[in-house]
């Protein structure tokens, strides 16, 4: 019998509270890797972000609009490779108001070019470009909206008073985690034509894509400098910049994630410490009996050590099998169909689950020390006098 | 029951493990205590302006103020119902502000206000500085919740709001008993127009009826008007919707959470009632011995189960005092802007928390203590 084979045994022989430990250890996993998928989720938006576009706004807020004509001016600026706009549109599904998704008007002719991610069969982009009502969408979108490519979509304004009538010209797939997955485009000039006067011939914000060789620091200097005399002026940032401040909107929440996760380690700490001390004290005999018959100290806290780690790594397993079932198979496409404004991606990286494992069994660990060192101080004569307390 | 000392003197005897049972039921009723304190700050801030006079109008279906728009001939349309106390139209934008403490940028509403809109809001106090002398658009008031949070947000501080002229400077400062407003920063609703290109167009009107109860009528005259498409809605309940779509982001997170924090403290104390009964069959075979009913054991071990709990819920309660009125910033996801809002302890918040722990002590430590319940008087004796 190994050392190994003998802290299992151990486990074994309390076979409900073992098995308790294992479960309550499991919760607490299962919740911490619940507040950092949380987390994660709230940041997919950043590593999704390409790196070559530049985002160019008023500068004042990114609630305000600039001229139509800036457009041209951006696309002059050397380094710019292509340049695409696009305004808030944010209907709602008049049969399901609650269900908030992202929705803008954008330049058909060009937008396609700037978000490459955007996967269009060729034939539903012809149809987008030929029809002024067309609008894509991405598939997952779609298929939550209950529509197919020719189908008639009626959406209520929230910007743009109104009810909106448009045709599902196709539908579009990108990568997992773009920001873009499930956003619904429509045709910037079918809204601008659309509106009354006093609301014309306004872009929300335009996108670029630079140059593979131009850098993206000068670049957006050049298009803010272009426009630095005007009444209204421009921000441009890239990007990845754009999500990170709209993901830090959330940043107490996201503490207050933080905070929740470093007590569920605690919680861990305790459940695993306590259970782990028990035992030890109810071996007590035992473990003087070993070190009569010559089992050195660190055998011992070896023994201990095996146990919380077993403890843990039982724990940690079932409870990443629980949150694998609970976000990857449940909750997640839940909270993707309902809430894409915030979560377009709301899946466990791997990166959390591994963090999660290490972290499990770096606590069992650490829960074990003080038991452990109980253990290798202990001497043979007072732990077999000792009676049971 | 079987004495209270006993118990007592027995949670003492096993100090650590009692400790550790009730630190884990303590980090629950923390967490749980804290969500709470978090969603009954965020309706204290909702409702503490709670005025049954005062309506918004909003373009329709516009949802909040940030993507509503219209024109002002119909704004002085609605002022002029005969419902109509008072009136003031005013455009709201976000601005970008830089945190002060250089953790990024985040957003604030900047309310383009009138004469009429102090008036409108009698919770709302000028606490330093002064009120903006009419006619001089450059003079800014800002919420207290703003002060020290972003750059320029002090008396005599300046905001820069990209109309090309001189920078606006803060000359005061105000309190609105704790609602959204405090998260604000107020202008010349000119100056605002302005710099948002909405000349002659405003975002919202605040209104003051005569009478509560006018609100059906105001709410039909405002409805008449087909061209305008506005539509009138008790600020109540426009803050009411605002929060549900806040609280509700909040507690589903934290339901979730708190589900697997009480789980996993009900199973900590099950553990540890369990190996302390599994250790005291002799003491408890003693104790039937001694003549104690099955019922009299089992509601012993029951208290023993509620007095780690109540320990816990002690310092946990004791833990989220420490976090009440602490400042908390969450998006309002209808304007895209923060809203900061005080944490509120309340007598329900610690009744709550109690609720939770003697919940999950009990129903932890009753199999336990069932168990207990069961061992025969011949344990007694048996070795």
């Amino acid at each position: 019998m190994t050392l190994a084979s003998l802290a299992v045994r151990n486990l074994a022989r309390h076979k409900v509270r073992s098995g308790l430990t294992v479960l309550a250890f499991a919760v607490a996993v299962l919740a911490f890797v619940l507040a950092r998928t949380v987390v994660a989720a709230w940041h997919a938006g950043e590593d999704g972000a390409a790196v070559d576009h530049l985002a160019t706004r008023n500068r004042v807020s990114f609630t305000l609009v600039l001229p139509r004509g800036y457009i041209d001016t951006v696309r002059a600026v050397p380094g710019v490779r292509a340049a695409t706009f696009a305004n808030w549109f944010q209907g709602r599904d008049p049969r399901d108001p609650r269900h908030v998704f992202t929705s803008l008007a954008v330049d058909a002719a060009t937008y396609l070019d700037v978000f490459t991610e955007i996967q269009l069969p060729a034939a539903a982009r012809a149809r987008w470009l030929a029809d002024k009502q067309g609008v894509i969408l991405g598939a997952e979108l779609a298929t939550r909206l209950g529509v197919t490519d020719g189908d008639t979509l009626v959406l209520n304004g929230t910007i743009y008073p109104g009810e909106w009538r448009f045709r599902v010209a196709g539908r579009f797939t990108t990568d997992e985690r773009a920001p873009s997955r499930r956003h619904l485009l429509l045709r910037w000039d079918y809204l601008n034509d659309s509106l009354p006067a006093w609301r014309r011939e306004r872009l929300g914000w335009i996108v670029s894509r630079v140059d593979a060789t131009a850098s993206t620091a000068a670049v957006s200097e050049a298009i803010d400098l272009a426009f630095a005399s005007n009444d209204v002026r421009t921000l441009t940032m890239s990007e990845r910049a754009v999500q990170q401040s709209f993901r830090g909107m959330l940043a107490a929440l996201l503490a207050a994630l933080d905070a929740a996760s470093a007590a569920l380690l605690a919680i861990m700490a305790l459940i695993l410490g306590n259970a782990i001390a028990m035992g030890v004290r109810e071996r007590t005999a035992e473990y003087a009996v070993l070190t009569a018959i010559g089992f050195r100290r660190r055998h011992l806290a070896g023994l201990v050590l095996g146990e919380a780690l077993a403890t843990a790594a039982a724990g940690a397993g079932l409870g990443l099998a629980l949150s694998y079932l609970l976000v990857d198979r449940a909750l997640g496409g839940w909270i993707e169909d309902n809430f894409s404004g915030f979560f377009p991606w709301f899946h466990t990286p791997p990166s959390v689950m591994l963090a999660a494992l290490g972290l499990a069994l770096a606590v069992g660990a650490g829960a074990a020390l003080v038991p452990a060192a109980r253990v290798g101080r202990l001497a043979v004569a007072d732990a077999l006098r000792r009676v049971d307390e | 029951m079987t004495p209270v000392t006993y118990h007592l003197r027995s949670l003492l005897v096993r100090a650590p493990t009692s400790v550790a049972a009730a630190v884990g039921v303590g980090l629950v009723v923390f967490v749980c205590a804290a969500v709470l304190m978090l969603l009954g700050g965020l309706r204290h801030a909702l409702t503490v302006a709670d005025d049954p006079r005062r309506a918004v109008v909003l373009r329709e279906g516009s949802e909040a103020e940030l993507t509503s728009q219209f024109e002002a001939g119909h704004a002085s349309r609605v002022a002029a119902a005969p419902e109509v106390e008072a009136a003031q139209a005013e455009v709201v934008v976000t601005m970008t502000l830089a945190r002060a403490d250089g953790g990024g940028a985040a957003n604030a509403v900047l309310r383009g206000v009138g004469p009429a809109s102090l008036a409108l809001r009698p919770e709302l106090r000028v606490i330093a500085g002064r009120r903006p002398t009419p006619g001089a658009a450059h003079e800014l008031l800002v919420g207290r919740a703003l002060l020290g949070r972003y750059h320029g947000m002090h008396l005599g501080g300046t905001l820069d709001l990209g109309d090309g002229s001189s920078p606006a400077q803060v000359v005061g400062v105000f309190a609105a008993a704790g609602s959204p407003t405090e998260s604000e920063i107020w202008a010349d609703l000119g100056l605002v127009q302005t710099v948002a290109g909405r000349r002659g167009l405003y975002s919202s009107m605040l209104v003051r009826l005569r009478h509560a109860d006018d609100f059906a009528r105001l709410a039909a005259w405002v409805a008449e008007d087909r061209d305008a498409g506005l539509v009138a809605e008790r600020e109540r309940d426009y803050l009411d919707r605002q929060g549900d779509r806040l609280a509700g982001f909040l507690l589903g997170i934290g339901a979730l959470l708190g589900v697997c924090f009480w789980l996993a403290a009900a199973i900590g104390v099950t553990v540890t009632m369990h190996a302390q009964i599994a250790r005291r069959r002799r003491e408890i075979g003693v104790l039937r011995a001694l003549g104690f009913t099955r019922a009299s054991v089992l509601t012993g071990f029951l208290f023993e189960a509620s007095i780690i709990s109540v320990a816990g819920a002690a310092l946990g309660v004791g833990g989220a005092a420490l976090l009440a009125d602490a400042r908390f910033s969450l998006v309002n996801v209808t304007n895209w802007s923060q809203l900061i809002f005080e944490l509120r302890l309340s007598a329900g918040v610690v009744g709550a928390a109690l609720g939770i722990a003697l919940v999950s002590g009990l129903l932890g430590g009753l199999v336990p203590a069932l168990r207990a319940a069961s061992i025969p008087p011949a344990h007694a004796v048996k070795r």
